[in-house]
């Protein structure tokens, strides 16, 4: 008896060996129960894999240097600091760099010559020589309000013509206003990102109203606003107020009214100035009236101080000098890395500026130069680095992949390294690094590291990698101390800025920060006047201004930064909806922060209004610690124990009032894992490493249903014998029918399972790739998927960066389009040893060969391309076949496939049980033999195929042949 | 040099099946050949006078002497499988096989003669079988094997059916009986012995 079963796609994947009895579904049938360095598309097909093109040797561990360094600064500056490893130290040289040439910053003798691997320039800079200065022009403020922490009047609301105004006099309790707080310059796009502010000038127009008794008016504080908070010097002008509008000057081109300002400040809402009036005679009352503020905000930006005359160099005799790596500007107030990795033996070291340009006075700062030495040997897997695979893409034509590893942050553009520059980031601490982008920059988070930020400088070699600068750092009181001081407290006003009187001294210095809580109110000391008089900020307005009596309110102590060196930083961060998220930090893992909103880096939770900062704590029964964030349909956030989502009604932003994070599942993920939102669902790695699973709407609801109820499923349930502890997974949306969405998951084991995810049909593939090593980790920018691999080269493991490349059939794979012919290959030593490596030429394979002395030399040449690496061979084996001899489907029985129809899609090789099939096409005279063996599109049948078995299987393989193949289907005649 | 693995392979290749590399091999399929090979292969060199696979031997008596009736004991060849064909009791040339005077006990030829030689038939090496008994065996192997490697009755048949006929042939059907007409072309002519009845008749 004969059966023709057809098999007309692979879109189940490789089924689990638990899966082999189940013919009742349909998994069954469009399954496999091997494929194995295919991956299937999204029509059906398997496809042996692209191969892994060589990009780079992964740069291994730094090693600091054994040897004492004698370290001077001949220009000036505490040598010592440039070598302490410590990124708040600096060496500022006090000799005016000019002409000199060399004008040498640092030089370290390191007693005898040393095998250095890699240089590193971190926050190198020059002051500020040259500037370009500039202002916002006079920008007229449009926001006002009272501030009751001085004075005794407010003023009256603007009224549509005036700012403000306020009537002074008739005794001495009504003789000064309130700060008018005048605030919005709105300069925010007149400002460039790196300007550096230096100046801040307002004019006040104002006069003197209706008076009795020609009662004067005059200015008592006029301040900055910062944060909505009064800060700096009084710049009140002197002379009393005029009976009609006159403007009045303050400040000016460098003028910074003894306050620290940045643009961040200076852009925000809440920035303006602050005036009081005041009256010196009491017999009568005058109104002061401010009609308009005006701010002009100065600022500079920094300049090139120097064409590219800063570099590195070495010496073995301390008299001739050689470039280390290439020049690179130093630029005032604007600090840039720089690293270099070149083997060299030297003793002599020195970082300095070789060149004539003129650099007037200009000084000379650099945080640290460091040196690290070379290891001859990579045997030892400690001298190997982990990485980090970060994508950056900035645009279609601009995308980047980061790699990371000890210390360094190598940056690739389509395959060609473009820089290095150094890192806080030792090797250990990659495998937890998470970052998320906006525009130009990288957010990256570790819990041991303050977040950093890494910005494009305009061009491909030109990078940034700084700590980020926050604005405000919630706080926490890890160590609370509650008090009930026995002294009355008596708030100035129930709300904004107000003093804090008490009835006796409580206060201390150390209160900045603190809070108070009681008459239903809550305060935060931002300022220490006396010990009994400071100034707050109401968080929660109080009931009313009275005295609130002795031993009824409450001074909190303990108060401090939820985020520090002592206490950790945050484990993870997303920018979304305007606001940047952190999920969970080292002494808090289960809180979550949203900046204010559009102010990514302020988490002042100000009076919880809907712009200020969010904060909450997850609610689980343990502590579960966020490992990721995602943002999907929702803000979702990953823990080690369960899911979480926060309900968003549709076009509605989140706010701390409508903040309620809500459990979504209890898988729990992976420790050291990440999420990827793919094809609709966020993915993520299950907490015992046994599954992948996609968290995503419940069937049946939607993102605008109130009560959104997500879920968590397996997804790689049919398949778990391919997912083995993974480390990382990765995702690539398809672009096209080759490269169809993948999802990338590396196992522990060192092999990747790959599979195609194609919801909306049904397609979720599982198939695993293995190589010639260990696959480590995966990185994928664009439609490129970056691989750290793992080969053990003439018996030594070394780690590479490797790329697919649909055109490339095998791994670790040197891959040339070549211009004109060629047969000699070199520099092949750091890839291949002497290692026996197989060749590909102009698509013909070749016989393999071993690489001697770094080269390798063809048999013939090639003519437009070729390959050198390792192979691989794929496997697919059908699932047994379910004979049905009489309408049931049955697996019982002995059976022999005698003959298979294979469908083929440009292949150039296949082989059944090891039998190749008659795929060749010899092309076209005049020399048919001599032509490469041509891709096939058809189908072709192999029979007489042996083999009884109960299970009824065929292998179909490439018997080491690494040329394309892609099986779009399988036909077969049976004998049951 | 052909083995009897290389025969075993060849059936197994009849019947659809991939090869064996050896007995040793852990399959169901060598384990299969290994318990048919033998037999089948006894069998066949029982089922006719095969002259490849004849010889003769002069054999030494045992020093044990029968219990009665019998004189002498003389152990069979240890090679034997299938035989005596012939027993003489003379080195003589054209001396006559014995009709009588003798009786097979166990492994032994009882007689009274003081001299015995028998023709039998022994396992030859599988390198010295002829082609057509080498045909035959893989034939005979291939109906062996159906069932155990294939499950399948209707491909048992079919091999059996095309080494020894169908049932009713009594097994000396099919490329068998081929076999033995080549066999006996080997034989050459036989003389019927005339001279008792000439004899008979010239008594009267």
């Amino acid at each position: 008896m004969k059966q023709h079963p057809i098999q007309t796609n692979f879109t189940s994947g490789e089924l689990d060996p638990r899966m082999a009895s189940r013919i009742d579904v349909q998994q069954y049938y469009n399954g496999a129960e091997r494929l194995r360095n295919v991956i299937v598309n999204h029509l059906g097909g398997a496809v042996r894999c692209p191969g892994m093109q060589h990009i780079d040797v992964l740069d291994p561990l730094v090693l600091a240097l054994e040897n004492s360094v004698t370290a001077t600064a001949p220009n000036g500056g505490t040598a010592a600091n440039g070598l302490d490893d410590d990124f708040n130290t600096k060496v500022t040289t006090t000799g005016n760099i000019g002409t000199t040439n060399p004008y040498v910053v640092l030089h370290y003798d390191l007693g005898a010559d040393v095998d250095i691997r890699s240089a590193e320039i971190i926050g190198a800079s020059t002051d500020v020589s040259t500037a370009d200065s500039d202002d916002t022009g006079l920008r007229k403020v449009n926001k006002s309000s009272n501030d009751a922490s001085v004075g005794d009047k407010p003023w009256d609301a603007p009224n549509g013509s005036n700012l403000g105004a306020v009537q002074l006099g008739f005794d001495a309790s009504n003789n000064q206003s309130y700060y008018l707080r005048c605030m919005n310059p709105n300069v925010s796009r007149l400002i460039p990102a790196d300007a550096t502010i230096v100046g801040v000038q307002a004019q006040i127009t104002k006069k003197k109203g209706s008076t009795s008794f020609d009662q004067n008016i005059e200015d008592a504080q006029v301040r900055l606003v910062v944060k909505g908070v009064i800060v700096g010097n009084n710049k009140a002008a002197a002379g009393d107020w005029l009976g009609s509008f006159f403007t009045t000057t303050y400040g000016g081109a460098a003028d910074l009214w003894g306050y620290s300002l940045t643009r961040e400040l200076v852009v925000r809402s809440d920035f303006g100035i602050a005036i009081s009036a005041r009256t010196n005679e009491v017999i009568g009352s005058a109104y002061a009236v401010v009609q308009s503020v005006k701010i002009k905000i100065y600022y500079s930006t920094a300049v090139t101080a120097s064409p590219s005359e800063f570099r590195i160099q070495y010496s073995t005799d301390d008299a001739a000098w050689n470039n280390y790596g290439d020049a690179f500007q130093v630029r005032d107030n604007d600090e840039v890395s720089f690293r270099h990795t070149e083997v060299v033996t030297a003793r002599y070291w020195r970082y300095a500026r070789i060149g004539a340009t003129n650099l007037g006075t200009a000084k000379a700062i650099v945080r640290n130069f460091n040196v690290f030495a070379d290891t001859t040997s990579f045997a030892s897997t400690g001298g190997l680095s982990d990485c980090a695979f970060v994508d950056f893409d900035f645009s279609l034509d601009q995308r980047y992949m980061i790699v990371f590893t000890d210390r360094n942050a190598a940056v690739y553009e389509n395959g060609i390294l473009q820089t290095n520059l150094p890192t806080p980031y030792t090797s250990d601490m990659l495998g937890l690094l998470r970052w998320d982008q906006r525009l130009d920059t990288v957010a990256l988070f570790h819990p041991d590291v303050p977040p950093q930020i890494m910005q494009r400088q305009g061009r491909a070699d030109r990078w940034v990698l700084k700590a980020m600068v926050f604005d405000y750092i919630p706080k926490y009181a890890f160590n609370l101390v509650v008090t009930n001081p026995n002294q009355t407290l008596t708030p100035s006003a129930v709300t904004g800025s107000i003093l804090l009187t008490a009835g006796g001294s409580t206060f201390v210095a150390g209160d900045v920060g603190q809070y108070v809580r009681g008459n239903g109110g809550v305060a935060r000391i931002y300022e220490y006047t006396s010990g009994t008089v400071v100034k707050a900020r109401v968080e929660i307005p109080f009931r009313d201004s009275s005295a609130i009596p002795a031993g009824s309110w409450k001074l909190e102590r303990g108060y401090e930064a939820a985020w520090s060196t002592t206490r950790g930083w945050p484990n993870c961060g997303l920018f979304y909806q305007g606001r940047l998220w952190i999920g969970g930090a080292r002494s808090l893992p289960d809180t979550i922060w949203g900046s204010r909103l559009s102010l990514f880096f302020d988490f002042d939770p100000g009076r919880a209004d809907a712009d200020d900062a969010i904060e909450a704590t997850l609610e689980n029964r343990d502590v579960s610690g966020i490992l990721n964030i995602a943002a999907a349909n929702h803000l979702l956030f990953f823990t080690k124990t369960a899911e979480f989502y926060i309900p968003q009604a549709p076009n509605e932003p989140l706010t701390p009032s409508n903040f309620l994070p809500r459990k979504a599942d209890n898988k729990g993920s992976r420790t050291g894992t990440n999420v990827v939102n793919a094809d609709g669902v966020t993915i993520f790695v299950q907490t015992e490493g046994a599954s992948i699973q996609k968290l995503k709407l419940a069937d049946g609801t939607t993102q605008t249903d109130e009560n959104s109820i997500y879920a968590a499923e397996d997804i790689s349930g049919l398949s778990a014998h391919l997912i083995v502890t993974p480390v990382q997974i990765a995702f690539r949306k398809a672009t096209g029918p080759d490269d169809p969405n993948l999802l990338l998951v590396v196992n522990s084991d060192g092999t990747l399972a790959i599979c195609t995810l194609e919801q909306k049909q049904g397609i979720q593939a599982w198939t695993l790739r293995s190589t010639n090593g260990l696959v480590k980790r995966v990185g994928v920018i664009g439609n490129e998927i970056y691989l750290m691999v793992e080969r053990t080269i003439d018996g030594v493991a070394k780690r590479f960066i490797e790329r697919f490349n649909n055109n490339c059939t095998l791994d670790g794979a040197v891959f040339v389009e070549v211009d004109e012919p060629v047969t000699l290959v070199t520099d092949l030593e750091d890839i291949f040893g002497s290692e026996e490596v197989q060749i590909i030429l102009d698509d013909a394979y070749q016989n393999p060969q071993s690489v001697e002395g770094g080269e390798l030399t063809f048999d013939r040449e090639a003519a437009v391309n070729y390959q050198i690496g390792f192979g691989f061979d794929p496997l697919i084996r059908p699932m047994p076949v379910a004979r049905n001899p009489d309408g049931g489907a049955v697996l019982r029985g002995k059976k022999r496939v005698s003959e298979v129809l294979l469908f083929l899609y440009k292949t150039r090789w296949a082989e059944i049980n090891g039998q190749p099939v008659g795929l060749q096409q010899y092309g076209a005279a005049p020399s048919p033999l001599d032509n490469t063996l041509q891709p096939f599109t058809g189908h072709k049948t192999v029979d007489g195929l042996l083999g009884w078995s109960e299970e009824g299987q065929f292998d179909i393989t490439q018997g080491g042949i690494p040329v394309s193949m892609t099986i779009t289907g399988i036909e077969m005649k049976v004998r049951l | 040099m052909a083995t009897d693995v290389d025969f075993c392979n060849r059936a197994l290749n009849l019947i659809g099946s991939d090869a064996i590399s050896g007995f040793q091999q852990v399959s169901d399929k060598a384990a299969t050949c290994a318990r048919q090979y033998s037999g089948t292969l006894s069998m066949l060199l029982s089922m006719a006078h095969w002259r490849f696979a004849t010889r003769k031997r002069s054999l030494s008596p045992l020093l044990t002497s029968p219990v009665n009736v019998w004189q002498y004991a003389y152990q069979l060849p240890s090679d034997l499988v299938a035989g005596p064909d012939a027993v003489y009791n003379s080195t003589a040339v054209s001396a006559p096989p014995m009709s009588s005077g003798y009786e097979i006990f166990e492994r032994n030829i009882l007689t009274n003669e003081s001299r015995i030689i028998i023709d039998y038939r022994f396992k030859p090496s599988e390198n010295n079988f002829p082609d057509w008994f080498a045909q035959l065996l893989v034939l005979a192997l291939a109906g062996a094997f159906a069932m155990g490697v294939t499950d399948q009755e209707d491909l048992a048949a079919e091999w059996n059916a095309r080494a020894f006929g169908t049932p009713e042939h009594n097994m000396r059907g099919g490329f068998f009986a081929v076999c033995a007409q080549i066999n006996r072309q080997g034989g050459g002519a036989k003389i019927l012995p005339t001279d008792a009845l000439l004899a008979e008749r010239n008594s009267l």
